[in-house]
């Protein structure tokens, strides 16, 4: 306000002029086309290649941290996110929320080879003979049921584009999903599945997937976001009692 | 911060009193959603990935907002003095959009920004904060510019009623209109408010200019606002902890406890040293002022775990779900507050303020001990007094809303009474602030304690297996009914804790109110017309 302005009616309505200027910019900034930067001109890689190296790369990841999104819950159990470090050989700790009723309850588990203990909202932590019951992180990072094998089984792969996503530039790439290999992932979903994956340009690992699951008989449709991050970063999982 | 002069001419009476409604139509606003989240906490900790019983993850979005107000309202409000009220109020009322936006959004943003919601939609209830604590001071001090000395504490108390109502109002907003269009919708529709305030505020409010205000511009005391913020924020973090079965404080509480005191203990010597200050007591009686500023404070804890743990209490003990119904067990308590606080106002000048204040706090003491006493079938108990039979929970709910009402009005009076008039309405916001402090410090560390208290006493209590919960057989269903009854014991349990720490504060409050002054001492001379004939 250091230029003299004409009139002081110019003046005042600096402020109310200033707060509404946010306005428009604050909604463009949250609908902001994510296409934005596109790698224009360029081809892309194929997105068939992309999944085989992807695949491949995966099965090289040791230790991975999770968060799996169910929105809303599919299949026989009401969970709606599973999040935690893994283990490649399957020890893992992390939390599972259940949807009981409208409440939504959180479960704290950790495995350790074949031990699992898990912490439920009351009673402290104490021996369960098996989190596979609940659900079966150890799933996620094996070549044969997991993330590999869901990038392995999809078709059609189509790269649609450049893009930043869990602090990596990763290629965005649309896919069939084959149900049977999501079915080892997300217990209960039905045939039809089509998704998004987004595979790390420089490393090949699959950073994130989304899964879109129609609605099929008493199924509704669902939108089953997977996140991974903190790659081969050390986890320590240790028995909590 | 507040000039004394007399108010300019050039304002008309009509203009001045649509410039203060528009000005108050903004603190009801801003203080609205101070206590809409209360209603509606359960729903938005839900859609922020927070379970049931892990609640503690979410009191930011509480806590969050309060101490954004109490940062807010010192800083942004002196800046007011340098700028302009109309300016600073239309920033504010920007700030807050922007703030109720980003709130309402905050899935959205999250989802673009690839983080978790929970941290933008406290961002945006900060910003909110920040912006709506500043509205009360500015209102304040407008009230300064355009009224004469003698008919300021009343229009003073204009302003101080829409903050007052925003308290009443707001659990009640939350609760009947969140049902209907989600807590979303309660803050997108801050969007049309606040936007009808800034054109009612450029067209009401006079400028710089037309004020006369061109003078040598008064200094704030910036650091003692900063002092103030950064301590409120050391001592809530301190308090918020997220492992409350392992302790009562988090691993980190204690250093940052420490350093909060530590901070406010600068703050005080600042106060004491600091040429310009956040209110300027010189003259004034000190111990009747700390006396106001703490009662005020013990007010605000007991009042925002009372909106706080009866909405909690209803969910988790009652199995109350619906934010409705929610609002519905807070409408007694709500509507007693008003009530106490007119007919405080009332009697106040023939019992003395320190009377009413501290048989208000007592009345308050005695409701929450009743409450602390209350079993998990409380929905269908009954007091039978005198013939009288009397829905028990609703009964001591009202009598401990009418005892903090009561307090109310002598309270804001007493600091009139007690500060020279310059600093009218820097203390008037100082018994807002107190009070906004109370419920930040008192519910963050009631809660921390109550939920440390729960989890001890249900580390044996045995959660049902989950297979057992999901394919039960008649004996199941028979043991998850047990478990579920002695769950609602334990949560009862640790309410009735909380609650009696309540009456523990009211209790202290009530003699901290003791050393409220029933006579003004040293009247200035230039003033003794105000008076009102309150002191017997």
């Amino acid at each position: 306000m250091s230029r003299p302005l004409r009139g002081h009616f110019v003046r005042s309505l600096l402020p109310l002029v200033a707060s509404l200027l946010l306005v428009p910019g604050l909604l463009a900034a949250c609908t902001k086309d994510k296409d934005g930067n596109e790698a224009s001109g360029e081809s892309l890689p194929d997105g068939a290649t992309l999944l085989t190296e992807s695949a491949s790369a995966m099965t090289d990841v040791e230790t991975v941290h999770i968060v799996l999104d169910i929105n809303p819950a599919v299949g026989a159990l009401p969970i709606t996110r599973a999040e935690g470090d893994l283990k490649r050989g399957g020890d893992a700790k992390g939390a599972i929320q259940l949807l009981a009723g409208a409440q939504l309850l959180e479960v704290e588990f950790v495995v350790m080879g074949d031990n699992a203990w898990l912490k439920y909202p009351t009673g402290g932590w104490r021996a369960a003979g098996s989190i596979t019951a609940i659900y079966d992180p150890s799933a996620i990072l094996d070549p044969q049921r997991g993330v590999a094998n869901l990038l392995s089984t999809s078709s059609n792969a189509r790269t649609e584009g450049a893009e930043k996503v869990n602090g990596v530039d990763a290629w965005r790439v649309a896919v069939d999903i084959d149900q049977k290999a999501a079915n080892m992932l997300v217990p209960g979903v039905p045939k039809g599945l089509t998704g998004t994956v987004w595979i790390d340009q420089d490393t090949k690992r699959m950073v994130k997937a989304v899964v879109n699951s129609p609605q099929s008989g008493s199924t509704p449709a669902s939108t089953i976001t997977l996140d991974m991050t903190n790659f081969n970063t050390a986890v320590d999982v240790s028995a909590p009692v | 911060m507040l000039r004394s002069d007399a108010a300019p001419a050039s304002v008309t009476p009509a203009r001045r009193r649509v410039a203060i409604g528009a000005g108050a139509a903004a603190v009801l606003l801003a203080s609205l959603d101070a206590y809409v989240v209360v209603t509606l906490f359960v729903d938005m900790a839900r859609d922020m990935h927070v379970a049931v019983n892990r609640l503690e993850q979410a009191t930011p979005v509480v806590t969050g907002f309060l101490l954004g107000y109490v940062a807010g309202m010192p800083l942004l409000g002196g800046l007011s003095d340098k700028m302009g009220r109309r300016a600073v109020t239309q920033i504010c009322l920007g700030g807050f959009l922007v703030g109720s936006m980003v709130t309402a959004a905050s899935i959205e943003i999250g989802e673009y920004l690839d983080m978790e919601p929970l941290p933008v939609l406290v961002a945006g209830r900060v910003i909110q904060g920040l912006a709506g604590g500043a509205l009360l001071p500015v209102s304040m001090a407008l009230v300064a510019d355009l009224w004469t000395e003698e008919r300021r504490p009343a229009v003073l108390g204009t302003v101080g009623a829409a903050q007052e109502l925003g308290s009443v109002l707001g659990p009640l907003y939350g609760g009947a209109l969140g049902a209907i269009i989600g807590w979303q919708g309660i803050f997108w529709i801050n969007v049309p408010l606040v936007l009808i305030a800034m054109v009612a505020v450029q067209a009401a409010l006079p400028g710089r200019a037309a004020l006369g205000l061109t003078g040598p511009r008064p200094k704030v005391d910036l650091v003692g606002g900063l002092l103030l913020a950064l301590s409120l924020g050391l001592l809530t973090v301190g308090l918020n902890n997220q492992k409350p079965e392992e302790s009562i404080l988090p691993p980190y509480g204690p250093p940052l406890i420490i350093a909060g005191v530590a901070v406010l203990v600068v703050f005080l010597i600042w106060e004491s040293i600091a040429r310009t200050k956040l209110v300027d007591l010189s003259g004034a009686p000190k111990l009747p002022f700390f006396a106001v500023l703490i009662a005020s404070l013990l007010a605000g804890a007991a009042l925002l775990v009372t909106l706080l743990d009866i909405v909690l209490l209803a969910q988790g003990v009652l199995g109350i779900t619906d934010p409705r119904e929610s609002a519905k067990l807070l409408v007694y308590f709500l509507a007693a507050l008003p009530v106490g606080a007119v007919i405080g106002g009332l009697i106040a000048g023939k019992f003395g303020l320190r009377g009413v204040t501290v048989v208000g706090f007592l009345i308050s003491a005695g409701a929450y001990w009743l409450v602390s006493t209350w079993p998990a079938s409380i929905l269908t108990e009954r007091h039978e007094l005198l013939g009288l039979s009397l829905p028990r929970m609703n009964t001591d709910l009202a009598l401990a809303g009418l005892g903090l009402g009561l307090v109310i009005a002598p309270l804001s009076a007493a600091v009139l009474r007690i500060v020279p008039p310059s600093q009218h309405g820097v203390a008037s916001a100082g018994v807002v602030v107190a009070r906004t402090i109370g419920m930040l410090v008192g519910f963050a560390a009631l809660t921390g304690w109550g939920l440390h208290r729960f989890h001890t006493g249900t580390r044996d209590l045995k959660f049902p297996e989950l297979d057992d919960l999901l394919n039960p057989t008649p004996e199941d269903l028979a043991a998850i009914a047990q478990y579920e009854a002695q769950l609602r014991d334990y949560l009862m349990g640790m309410y009735r804790d909380i609650f009696l720490a309540t009456a523990a504060c009211c209790l202290v409050a009530a003699v901290v109110s003791l050393a409220i002054t029933r006579r003004r001492p040293a009247p200035q001379p230039a003033v003794e017309h105000t008076e009102a004939p309150a002191t017997v």
